[in-house]
């Protein structure tokens, strides 16, 4: 018990430290993995005290394709934070936001939504008892398969160590540093890696001709469409608790993407799009609002080449702006 | 449903608190329960065959008890061993005989034309089976009374713990525990639960690792270079040896928790002087089986040196066949028989030695020289055992008798397999020269938690949690 206990104590106290946070942070690669990681540190790292921030949630399309630059050019004085993941559904931006609440309870939410996160599968990292909550909720529980209620139960596990939960990040890291161990164990920092896609050049025809028209059903669990209804609908309620205002992103995709979706995922995302527009507690910004984009503004059907993530950014900046009365 | 998979756990964790507020004959039930569901979720079509099996040994045991004449008994000993290895022999080997019959035929010139069936193999039938057979011949020779519950019997033979790769338990030993009350005491479930997290962390950590390392090796992704030989053996020698005797800990400590006492099937083979002492020390269960169940039958050794030779010969190739219907398993089976006898021919049980038999330092350092040479051997035999074919066995094993391999092995992945063998050495170490399995329960609180919380996050760190299923599962 008393190992356990050591263990529990050594492993909050080693994850709770910033810069060590930082320094793994600053090695580990983008992606999935290192998501876990990185917004813990992201969160860890939003000021306490001062104007409200502004928090960017969302999937890797907010990630990629949003800068914070324009936001605290327009804003100033306000801090600006990305804190978008790889496939960042409603369930893990509200698992996001209880961590957020301990920090920064005050800030504006512009939440970026496309039509697969809307049927995205569970990411252990990501689940707490409120994911828990979301899935009973809506009956979401009897639907799910075996191995999805083995991620679930997982996922609690992670909960309670912040090591397991940062686990396949901190491989990731180790195979960025195990080249210079000397540089890593020095407590030596690299140059910030380039990480955006947006500084990769766009896809090339040929990978867009092989997948229009054909549908691509991977993470797609149309199972779980009630489950983040519930959270979407569980955090926009949390907001407006807190009275904080919500801007919510139709996210724009390149022509096409529509025919590599799921019937049913485009049917959710137009009917929540809907619903949203219809509710006077948020602010929706879709297509219209956003200035037009060509075939050159995205990298692939989803995110925003360097191009379009500036277009995009400065227009939402302006929005946002607008929103808070500056 | 791997013991290394959280569904394992979650399935315990219903089975444990229901076990223990009920009486003895319920907690028979629940646990029998617990056991087909445990087998049926790795394929229930096999339930019957379970059940088959058992209920045909159960009323064969009783009515071996009720026979006046031992030719009578010997007639339902017949019966019961014939169709226990008519089972095994049908799902684990016809495809294998049939296959090595028409490729003889075929050599000849003919055309066989033989049939082969898509059978899969029921998992664990190789250890249920055997138990089956022991309880049989332990009723025929009165050294366990028949069951005369079938419910006890039932959760003898399908014991969830140790159904699928055993130990496969002697019926004097494990029946009895069926039959009485068992009231798990707090300091036997820590010991067992200890157990079972050593039994996992030998199996995430050391051999799962290990295997990633062994498997490149043997997929000749580094060629036939005697450094990579010779890496890719002793890589196998511990991921095998933590991948089963992990099972085993896992195994005995999960019956442990419940009150129950499964046999140990390890006892630091690698500290072995000879290949006799080894097979003292390696799948003990299996080893004591075969002796007490076909090597004792065939004669022992007590018809002089020529018969004995042959008896161990036949053994240790039957031996080798039970691990799976391959050539490669015979072959192996056969180079640990031509070992025995060898050894037996050199110098019997005189070589069979423990360290705190030595006088001295020069004693000591024998001692160590024979566990090295031993390890080569098993090494060489572990070759033959994970070879993916008989085909590259030759270039393989004739480059492993190249002992400079040893020093001239890939140092990148050396020293990680190093990393990952270096704390089952060190605790190996430990439990060997304090002459004590538990040792760990031995140190200090303080010292104990400090290990405790340094394991946690090595086996959350190192540990893989891929379900990766256990190598004897599939024998």
């Amino acid at each position: 018990m008393l190992g356990v206990l050591l263990f529990a104590a050594t492993d909050h106290l080693l994850w709770s430290n910033r810069d060590l946070l930082r320094f793994v942070g600053r090695y580990m690669p983008p992606g999935p993995n290192g998501d876990p990681l990185l917004s813990t540190l992201g969160v860890l790292e939003l000021p306490r005290t001062g104007p409200p921030p502004v928090l960017l949630l969302g999937s890797s399309q907010v990630r990629e394709g949003l800068d914070c630059a324009p936001f605290e050019r327009r804003l100033p004085g306000r801090p600006c934070r990305n804190l978008g993941i790889s496939a960042g559904s409603p369930l893990d931006v509200l698992y996001l936001s209880r961590q957020i609440d301990r920090r920064a309870p005050r800030h504006v939410a512009v939440l970026g939504l496309f039509p697969k996160v809307l049927h995205g599968r569970l990411k252990e990292p990501f689940v707490d008892g409120s994911t828990v909550g979301c899935l009973l909720s809506r009956g979401n529980w009897r639907r799910l398969s075996g191995s999805d209620r083995m991620e679930v139960a997982f996922g609690l596990l992670q909960g309670l160590s912040p090591t397991l939960r940062f686990k396949d990040g901190l491989w990731d890291f180790y195979g960025v540093v195990r080249p210079d161990l000397g540089a890593a164990w020095s407590f030596r920092l690299p140059p910030q890696p380039k990480r955006l896609l947006a500084q990769q050049p766009p896809q090339p025809p040929e990978y867009f001709a092989l997948r229009l028209n054909k549908v691509d059903p991977e993470g797609v669990r149309p199972s779980l469409a009630g489950a983040h209804e519930e959270a979407l609908e569980r955090l926009l309620a949390h907001e407006r608790q807190r009275g904080n205002r919500v801007i919510v992103i139709d996210f724009p995709t390149r022509p096409g993407y529509e025919s590599t979706l799921l019937p049913e995922t485009l049917e959710n995302h137009r009917r929540i799009m809907a619903g949203l527009a219809r509710r006077s507690d948020l602010s929706l910004v879709s297509a219209p609002d956003l200035p037009a984009l060509t075939t050159g503004d995205f990298l692939d059907f989803t995110h925003l080449s360097r191009t379009g993530r500036s277009k995009v950014s400065d227009r939402l900046a302006e929005i946002v702006a607008r929103l808070e009365g500056s | 449903m791997l013991f290394n998979t959280l569904d394992f756990w979650i399935f315990f964790a219903h089975i444990l608190p229901a076990y223990l507020v009920l009486r003895r004959r319920a907690q028979n039930v629940l646990l029998l329960l617990g056991s087909y569901f445990f087998y049926a979720c790795w394929d229930w079509r096999f339930l019957g065959l379970l059940l088959l099996s058992t209920s045909t040994d159960w009323l064969l045991g009783n009515a071996i008890s009720r026979e006046k004449t031992p030719s009578g008994a010997r007639k339902w000993v017949a019966t019961s061993v014939a169709l226990n290895l008519g089972f095994l022999g049908f799902f684990k080997y016809f495809n294998f005989f049939v296959d090595s019959a028409g490729a003889l035929l075929a050599g000849l010139g003919f055309d066989p034309g033989f049939l082969h069936l898509h059978i899969v193999l029921p998992v664990g039938i190789s250890f249920y089976t055997f138990q089956s057979i022991s309880y049989i011949v332990d009723v025929y020779r009165k050294e366990v009374e028949p069951a005369r519950d079938p419910l006890d019997f039932a959760l003898f033979v399908a014991f969830f713990p140790h159904m699928v790769a055993g130990p496969i338990m002697h019926s004097r030993d494990l029946l009895p525990q069926m039959q009485r009350p068992r009231s798990p005491r707090w300091e036997e479930a820590m010991t067992g639960f200890n157990l079972a997290m050593w039994g996992l962390f030998k199996k995430v950590v050391v051999a799962d690792n290990l295997a990633v390392i062994a498997n490149s090796i043997f997929a000749r992704e580094l060629g036939f270079r005697a450094g990579a030989i010779h890496l890719g053996a002793l890589a196998f020698a511990f991921q095998i040896y933590c991948d089963f005797s992990g099972y085993t800990d896992i195994a005995r400590g999960v019956a442990r928790i419940m009150g129950f006492r499964l046999m140990d099937n390890f006892n630091h083979p690698y500290f072995a002087t000879c290949i006799t002492d080894f097979w003292r020390r390696w799948h003990i269960s299996l080893s004591t089986w075969l002796r007490d169940y076909l090597y004792v039958p065939l004669g022992g050794n007590r018809q002089g040196p020529g018969h004995t030779y042959r008896n161990l010969f036949l053994t240790m190739l039957l031996g080798g066949l039970w691990h799976g219907a391959a050539w490669k398993f015979v072959i192996w089976g056969g180079y640990q028989g031509v070992l025995l006898i060898l050894e037996r021919a050199l110098g019997g049980k005189r070589l069979v030695t423990g360290f705190f038999e030595q006088e001295g330092l020069w004693g000591r350092l024998l001692w160590g020289v024979r566990v090295l040479v031993t390890f080569h051997f098993v090494c060489l035999g572990w070759i033959i055992f994970r070879c993916e074919s008989t085909g590259p066995l030759w270039f393989m094993t004739r480059n492993f008798m190249d002992l400079t391999g040893w020093l001239r092995m890939p140092p990148g992945l050396a020293w990680t397999a190093g990393l990952y063998i270096a704390p089952l050495l060190v605790m190996e170490a430990f439990q060997y020269f304090g002459r004590n399995e538990q040792i760990v329960l031995k140190l200090p609180v303080p010292a104990r938690a400090l290990l405790y919380a340094a394991s946690a996050f090595v086996f959350i760190l190192w540990g893989r949690f891929e379900s990766n299923a256990f190598i004897y599962f599939q024998f």
